[in-house]
């Protein structure tokens, strides 16, 4: 099907350059929409500006309220839409490379119940140190934080097995989801901002927001990529992955480090957006295959792809009012999802 | 090329308290191939796991080349020693080719792309094992045996110096199975590999394997040539089963069987064989397993039927080999016959050297003939033997082959065949 | 002289018409007043229910802070025996006996102090409202969806509890405020209409939209709600449409903390310094239990809305 033809006509680096240009035209195709009507040429002609030789050739005729849309509100939106997509979709790959589990995603480690929980403080107890920040600060501190109990729960003797890392996430989630839950309980007006914050959406992120999760998201991939081919060989199990020469117990410890960077940054600037750390990846190994040199950039790319189109649903499908982002990710992408399953001869895990 | 060489100094290995191999000391040089051999919980996986250093031993050190196992890296160990384990669960879907490229991580840079060279070596491999027509089938759709070849071929890729194989031939069908033990043999000595192989199979060690290791409990039992170490008293020590130790008339390898026990309690009827040039053996083991009271004769000494007849421990009939029947055994047959219920004559040759079990056939009670051949053609005799045959063919129940002996047996007994 | 005794006659006559009308009407109000506290009576509450009152209530329990309001402003906080954890107006109401939150009723606490009368309120008290019933209790819910709905409650109080004179003086003093309010506003063109943006929360941006109290006050006083077209009662809003429709006026009610931090905090947001309201120093803050309360303070709404709204025709 789809993964014979990929295979015979294009090699890994057309699927990445492919995948790359979609990317680009995406971004610069949703920064024309949204729910403020500016015409998409006006928005070109914006975006033209920043770039370093072109932009004195271009002639200023919006208004300033339009060049703030388009440069502060909408882009940022969708800059940190694909940065947070993109995480997501290389953490869960690597989640479900590690466990050899198909329905690992990024968040088993508990890591979302630890932001969470950072967020939810924040808001219940007003907390400001950090001004508009704390939340994203708090979430992320707080996300650090339950991997680190579970990672020491799962600890045995310098080693980890995966099956009591699996279960020490569960653990820590449902413990951690039951304090949140009395939290909500108790939370009184509050609750609305909770809500929505574990719903899951970029409402509202500005450049800072880029700035914030863009290091720890773009150091845990490269770090994640530079282990792609050992990902390959734990595949085939931990004790014939270590007499081909791989380092196990190490390799764990990266995965596990880079993936809780790049989710606790995602979180925490966007909240617990869920599907695509989880499909992306089963998606993208049906079309490119499971070596994990192709399908970790391409889960990334493809995930970036997916949440920026599904955000910018989630802003313009009912203007002016706003959707929340989880909503459309699982509503659109099950159903592909499922197609893809039945078209499928054989089963992928 | 300089030979590689394995110590296993004195090892010892635990699993919390208990200890699960001690004082394991034995060494190889390229070109040795190694059988482990023990019952199951003996230690021979922990033993090999103790070499590829996913176990460390509490005592003792194991020298690849001189240099501690457990001092070196993963991936260094692995540009000299590869792993067949028992089993392989991979359930994604690389195609075989993807997997047995695998073998060369050990010797690629972080970022180095597997290059022609690495192909050339995989496909070489893969040719090895036959197993190069699979190259671009997932390895999720492979049978068992097909996958094992595939994942030899893998540790082939590796180009090690020491091979440890856990069970390699465990799936695959008698054809493979000789193949890769053929290969496996010639890679050991072409290429000065060490080869260690653990092995259930007790016959298929001793005839590739130069030294065998027994282990017992943890410990070596016995350690040596084939022939030294799987004699019936040490395997009835270790395995606690008593087995008849032979060797193989063409190849001269060791040939080892469980013996036949007897498997139905009460006593039956008394069954006398004659026969000759092995045509017997698998009619006696039955007719033993059946409970019969079985007695041979007059049969020449190193006859197979003889050897059979003796690793059964029943009454036998000896002659010295190439002799004439003496008129002494000639009588003693005749006793046996005339007190057995049943006589049961094989389909042999007759000669002068053996006419008077012909003889001595005729006083059987109730004969049963087996007949595969006509008389005419097995007689050495110049007629005699054919007279003597039809008169006792006149009184005696026929068969075919040794097969049908037994239902024939069965019936005569419960009085359903008459005269 | 003949004269002077037809226009005496015709004095007599008016007089006497005059004081048949006012005896009339006086029976008329005194029938309506012996009428009125005449139990047992019968009314309809906001969901539909017919309710008998037996006779006139001594101990009554309110489940919402609205409710509490008009029983207190109808001067019956003596015969007010418990109240929700939520009701904090007037101070005196904090010190009645608590029976729960606005979605967390404690029903047992509510039997156990046999209450003659419980108002509550529709939507998610309407299950608590029928468990109450079942029990035996008498129960009204009141859940009003527009200013003179309000006044209508205030009255239905008044009637239930026997105080319905109160609540016709109460709800007249209501609508002669409002009135002077809406006298000046309601007519005016969409072009003196400000533009008026409510924010209710912020993170995500939250505002009232249709069908809401703080939709139908914006209108009334003389703004335009710039969200009133939004798709859900409260919707969170794109930022992007925010800053295009450009509000003149920002209102944003104020959870905890000062009026004045939380006024600061929204004028110090980056992004927003091109909004009009912004620029133009409007934001304003209020409390948010004046403009969601469908109480009698919900005047004080209106009124303070006014002023922010349209400076220029109304004053402190």
């Amino acid at each position: 099907m789809y993964k014979n033809c990929l295979k015979k006509f294009f090699h890994w680096k057309l699927i990445i350059t492919y995948l790359t240009v979609i990317l680009g035209l995406t971004v610069v195709l949703t920064t024309t929409l949204g729910a403020a009507h500016i015409p998409p040429l006006v928005v070109l002609k914006i975006l033209l500006t920043k770039l370093p030789l072109i932009n004195h050739l271009i002639i200023p005729s919006w208004s300033i309220g339009e060049a703030t849309i388009i440069l502060q509100i909408r882009l940022p939106r969708i800059i940190l839409g694909m940065l947070v997509g993109a995480a997501l979709g290389v953490a869960g790959t690597a989640m479900q490379g590690l466990f050899k589990n198909p329905m690992a995603d990024p968040y088993i480690m508990g890591i979302s119940s630890g932001a969470a929980l950072g967020a939810i403080l924040t808001i219940v107890f007003g907390l400001t140190i950090f001004g508009m920040y704390t939340i994203p600060l708090m979430a992320f501190i707080c996300a650090a934080a339950a991997i680190f109990l579970v990672y020491n729960i799962a600890s045995v003797r310098g080693k980890l097995p995966v099956s009591t890392l699996l279960l020490a996430g569960i653990a820590v989630t449902l413990f951690l989801s039951a304090i949140i839950s009395f939290l909500m309980y108790t939370a009184g007006e509050q609750l609305h901002g909770i809500v929505f914050w574990l719903m899951g959406g970029l409402w509202g992120r500005n450049w800072n927001h880029v700035m914030m999760a863009f290091p720890f998201i773009f150091l845990g991939t490269i770090l994640i990529h530079i282990f792609a081919r050992d990902l390959n060989v734990m595949l085939i199990g931990e004790e014939p992955a270590q007499h081909l020469g791989i380092e196990v117990e190490t390799l764990k410890k990266i995965i596990i480090l880079s993936v809780s960077l790049i989710t606790a940054a995602a979180v925490s600037v966007s909240g617990i957006i869920g599907f695509v750390g989880l499909v992306i990846p089963h998606i993208m190994r049906i079309l490119v295959g499971p070596d994990h040199r192709v399908l970790l950039p391409s889960s990334a790319l493809v995930g970036g792809i997916f949440l920026v189109w599904a955000d910018t649903l989630a802003r313009t499908i009912v203007a002016p009012t706003e959707i929340p982002v989880g909503i459309i990710t699982a509503l659109f992408g099950a159903p592909f999802f499922i197609y893809l399953l039945r078209t499928r001869k054989r089963s992928m895990f | 090329m300089q030979s590689v060489t394995l110590r296993i100094n004195n090892i010892a290995c635990r699993y919390d308290a208990a200890n699960v191999l001690e004082n394991i000391d034995f060494s190889a040089k390229g070109g040795d191939f190694i059988g482990v051999v023990g019952p199951n919980a003996s230690g021979k996986s922990t033993l090999l796991k103790s070499i590829s250093k996913v176990l460390k031993p509490h005592t003792g050190v194991v020298l690849l080349n001189e240099r501690d196992v457990h001092t070196l890296k993963s991936a260094e160990i692995a540009k000299n020693l590869a792993v067949v384990p028992q089993e392989s669960v991979i359930s994604f879907a690389f195609t075989a080719l993807e997997v047995v490229l695998m073998g060369r991580t050990p010797h690629l840079n972080r970022f180095e792309m597997e290059s022609t060279q690495d192909l050339i070596i995989a496909q070489k491999s893969m040719e090895l094992t036959n197993t190069w027509y699979l190259a671009e089938r997932p390895i999720d759709t492979l049978s068992g045996g097909e996958k094992q070849r595939i994942i030899i071929a893998r540790a082939l890729t590796q180009e090690p110096r020491v091979l440890l194989l856990d069970e390699p031939t465990d799936h695959l069908d008698i054809n493979h199975q000789i193949e890769i033990l053929d290969l496996i043999k010639r890679l050991s000595k072409e290429e000065e590999m060490v080869v260690i192989g653990v092995f259930h199979d007790l016959n298929i060690v001793s005839q590739y394997c130069d030294r065998l290791i027994l282990l017992h409990k943890g410990r070596i039992f016995a350690a040596g040539e084939a022939g030294d170490v799987l004699t019936g008293e040490n395997i009835e020590k270790v395995y606690g089963v008593k087995v008849t130790v032979k060797q193989d008339d063409i190849s001269g390898k060791l040939l080892i069987h469980p013996q036949r026990k007897r498997m139905i309690k009460e006593a039956k009827a008394k069954v006398h064989v004659i026969a000759g040039s092995g045509s017997a053996v698998s009619l006696m083991n039955e007719l033993v397993e059946n409970g019969y009271n079985v007695s041979l004769g007059v049969i020449n000494i190193g006859d197979s039927d003889y050897i059979t007849a003796k690793a059964l421990e029943l009454d036998i009939v000896e002659e010295k080999p190439f002799c004439h029947i003496t008129e002494k055994n000639y009588e003693k047959n005749l006793e046996l016959i005339k007190q057995a219920d049943y006589v049961i004559l094989t389909n042999i040759p007759i000669g002068f050297a053996n006419i008077k079990n012909l003889k001595a056939a005729g006083e059987a009670q109730n004969l049963i003939m087996v007949e595969k051949e006509p008389i005419e053609k097995r007689d050495y005799t110049k007629g005699e033997a054919t007279k003597l045959y039809h008169e006792l063919k006149a009184n005696a129940a026929l068969v075919k082959n040794s097969h049908g002996v037994l239902d024939t047996l069965k019936s005569m007994e419960s009085g359903v065949h008459h005269e | 002289m003949e004269d002077e005794a037809i226009k005496n006659k015709r004095s007599r006559l008016l007089s006497l018409i005059l004081m048949g009308i006012l005896m009339l009407s006086g029976l008329g109000g005194l029938s309506e007043v012996l009428a009125a506290n005449e139990f047992p009576l019968a009314v309809t509450d906001d969901l539909g229910r017919n309710v008998t009152i037996s006779s006139e209530p001594q101990s009554i329990i309110s489940l919402t802070p609205s409710n509490t309001e008009i029983l207190f402003a109808l001067e019956l906080e003596d015969r007010v025996m418990a109240v929700s954890e939520y009701c904090n107006y007037p101070l005196e109401a904090q010190n009645k006996i608590k029976i729960g939150g606005f979605s967390t009723i404690n029903i047992e606490k509510v039997v156990s102090l046999k209450p003659d009368l419980v108002l509550a309120t529709g939507g998610v008290q309407e299950a608590v409202v029928e468990e109450l019933e079942r029990l035996g209790l008498t129960v009204i819910a009141l859940n009003a969806k527009s200013i003179e709905e309000v006044f209508e409650n205030i009255r239905l109080v008044g009637k239930a509890a026997g105080q319905l004179e109160a609540a016709r003086e109460l709800t007249t003093k209501l609508e002669q405020r409002t009135k002077a309010v809406t006298d000046k506003a309601k007519d005016l063109p969409d072009s003196q209409r400000p533009r008026v943006f409510y924010e209710i929360q912020y993170e995500p941006l939250m505002t009232a939209g249709p069908g809401t109290f703080i939709d139908d006050l914006i209108h009334l006083v003389g703004g335009v709600n710039i969200a009133s077209d939004a798709a859900a009662k409260y919707p969170v809003y794109n930022l992007e449409t925010l800053i295009e429709r450009n509000p003149e006026v920002i209102i944003i009610s104020f959870w905890h903390g000062s009026i004045a931090a939380s006024v600061e905090g929204v004028k110090s947001r980056k992004r927003w310094q091109i909004i009009d309201a912004v620029k133009n120093n409007r934001v304003y803050g209020i409390n948010a239990d004046l403009v969601s309360r469908p109480g009698p303070r919900i005047v004080d709404g209106i009124e303070e809305m006014a002023r922010f709204i349209h400076p220029d025709l109304f004053r402190e």
